[in-house]
């Protein structure tokens, strides 16, 4: 299994848009309406996308049941990445860690939480993942899940912290109980490499990383992370694929593109737009590319 | 060397992380009262310890410690650092009682203890180009600007026993929002001179205020008038934005975006316009975790400590690093604000 190249994302139903907050805002507003989001989805679709990758966020609920219960979408797969992390974040501000994660164990089964206790009490704290990755991926059932990316600010946070056995706990629950790929969502692509494939020992794990002609968030610099790119230790997924300041749409696409494969180790893009047609034509400019 | 985390709740995890990826985690511990916090933490491979002089006793002196506590205990821990002579770096903000921080300003001042405080906007890239655009002064005179921070912090009725809804507690939108725009408006515009109006409102706070509105002027005479609404749920997360009028043009400047309307008669010519206009981007950091802002702090303090720069951007602007005395400055405004409006 795997992906295909062109992979619609979520930052625009969510209101997130890293260079202009107003235009984010209009877009959070706009997307309230489910009926809006299925629109979009439906012409990267048409467009021939047919993998989608999303944040758990609950305005997806409504979206989802839709999806299920008129059929649509029949070759689209969809791709969780986990946690929506705004929601634990402030959680934060006025509980402790345990009690965040305490809480959170009671949504899924109240007895599941006792094997994870115990598991914490006995000094493996990566007996918690599976239960908080089930959690998560709830809002998928009864679609086909191609993959569960960990988003960045988790997965940046447990290897920050040298949290090996819950990375590996991740991966893990992901395909054996979810039979999916696992993927981690990362700021710092060179030293995500390091990790996982030097430190933990995963085989080609699939990253999803900022990759894009400005230079935008590819730390530590833009040509350790092509090198990290291009090194083929990872499979790898490019992200703000149109973050590059002056230079314009078209270009930044192309430059991308122009990566796909053995030149720079791009395997797949992850791009979103809120109009139909831009959706249409990047998905023919990133399909046309050839390695 | 080792450096200590006080605090293991929101701010202390992220500095917590962030700084283990720079200097290891053999060199990091954890300093937290509640044990099951400090549990969790020791799991995951940190030396943790219930308060600061257990730390001195069992492992020496560390080389720095950074203040993630709620705010009431910043400033024993702070007299704590600038007794027993340890670089600090204190969360925002420094106290909820500006007498006191004049005090620690005075204290660290004379022991020679280096300290940085909390005040994390300042190192995001937009803020910083107005700054810039401030004293380059091609765009002419400054009249006048707006400031606004909102965000979806309360949108339920607080907890009575939860400080966040409790003024007095350094809870409401003036004590959680207030330090970073407050701060952010003095290092864009300069020096408060005098704060000429402020209002608040409660809408599910019946402790705090939810919003403030205030109007001040600044030492170069420019007003200045700002919004602090820590309940608009039209918001995902929250955002600041500056609409600041010059002479030649009106900037609007938000978290990652900087837009320039220029006057019909501007008498800049293109080339100049184009100059101006340039994208800011953020710079590159040694590891990223929530924003860059998060990683140029740490960056700044870690170095300060260790004697040598940890940055691997070469062009980061100078003289951004918050000190004690804009600590103590952001609290005697927030004081003033307070004052004004009614809240005290």
């Amino acid at each position: 299994m795997t992906y295909s190249r062109a992979i619609l994302g979520d930052n625009q139903f969510l209101g997130v848009n890293h260079a202009d907050q107003a235009k984010a805002a209009i877009l959070f507003e706009r997307f309230k309406n489910p009926d809006a989001i299925l629109e979009v989805i439906g012409a990267a679709y048409d467009a021939g996308v047919r993998d989608f990758m999303f944040t758990t966020h609950d305005r997806y609920d409504a979206v989802f049941d839709e999806i299920r219960r008129s059929n649509l979408f029949p070759k689209l797969q969809y791709t969780p990445c986990i946690p929506y992390a705004h929601k634990y974040w402030s959680r934060l501000s006025s509980q402790s860690l345990p009690q965040v994660v305490g809480s959170l164990a009671m949504q899924i089964n109240p007895l599941r939480i006792l094997g994870s206790g115990f598991a914490m009490l006995a000094g493996r704290p990566n007996g918690l993942i599976p239960l908080l990755v089930e959690i998560e991926a709830l809002m998928c059932k009864g679609l086909p899940v191609r993959g569960v990316f960990l988003q960045n600010v988790a997965f940046d946070l447990l290897m920050a912290i040298g949290a090996h056995r819950e990375l590996e706990a991740f991966a893990d629950t992901v395909e054996r109980r979810l039979k999916a790929l696992p993927g981690f969502i990362t700021m710092n692509h060179p030293k995500a490499v390091e990790v996982l494939c030097d430190h933990i020992g995963m085989a080609k794990p699939w990253l999803c990383a900022n990759y894009n002609l400005g230079g935008f968030r590819m730390n530590p610099f833009k040509d350790t992370v092509e090198a990290s790119f291009a090194s083929r230790r990872s499979k790898n997924i490019a992200m703000s694929v149109f973050s590059s300041g002056a230079a314009g749409v078209q270009s930044s696409l192309e430059y991308v593109v122009s990566n796909v494969g053995q030149r720079g180790g791009v395997d797949a893009l992850l791009f979103g737009s809120s109009s139909s047609r831009h959706i249409e034509s990047n998905v023919r400019t990133i399909l046309e590319a050839t390695e | 060397m080792s450096f200590c985390v006080v605090g293991g709740g929101k701010m202390g995890l992220s500095h917590l992380a962030l700084i283990t990826a720079y200097v290891g985690k053999a060199n990091v511990i954890l300093v937290e009262r509640k044990r099951s916090v400090r549990f969790v933490f020791k799991m995951m491979g940190y030396k943790t310890f219930a308060g600061l002089d257990a730390v001195v006793t069992k492992l020496g002196k560390p080389q720095g410690i950074i203040i993630a506590t709620p705010t009431s205990a910043h400033a024993v821990l702070s007299e704590w650092a600038i007794a027993n002579r340890v670089p600090f770096f204190v969360e925002k903000p420094l106290t909820l009682d500006a007498e006191r921080s004049a005090s620690l300003v005075r204290q660290a001042k004379d022991a020679g203890v280096l300290a940085q405080t909390g005040f994390v906007m300042r190192y995001v890239a937009t803020f910083q180009r107005l700054r810039a655009l401030i004293e380059g002064g091609r765009l002419g005179h400054l009249h006048k600007y707006r400031a606004s921070m909102r965000g979806n912090v309360m949108i339920k009725p607080p907890n009575p026993e939860n400080w966040q809804g409790d003024f007095k507690r350094g809870g409401g939108a003036l004590n959680e929002y207030g330090p970073h725009i407050i701060d952010l408006c003095r290092f864009i515009f300069g020096d408060v001179t005098e704060v000429t109006h402020a209002k608040y409102g409660m809408v599910l706070s019946s402790k705090a205020d939810d919003w403030v509105n205030l109007d001040w002027r600044h030492d170069s005479a420019v007003e200045g008038s700002l919004q602090i609404n820590w309940g608009d749920t039209s918001k995902r997360k929250s955002v600041i934005e500056i609409e600041a009028e010059f002479e030649h043009a009106r900037v609007r400047v938000d978290n990652s975006a900087v837009e320039i309307v220029f006057s019909d008669d501007a008498p800049l010519d293109a080339e100049t316009r184009a100059d101006l206009n340039y994208s800011a981007q953020p710079p590159n950091v040694g590891f990223y975790l929530r924003g860059e802002e998060f990683s140029l702090e740490m960056e700044d303090f870690l170095g300060a400590c260790l004697g040598r720069s940890l940055h691997i951007d070469p062009n980061l602007p100078e003289g951004v690093t918050p000190t004690l005395d804009d600590g103590y400055a952001v609290d005697q405004l927030i004081d003033d604000i307070a004052r004004k409006a009614g809240l005290k």
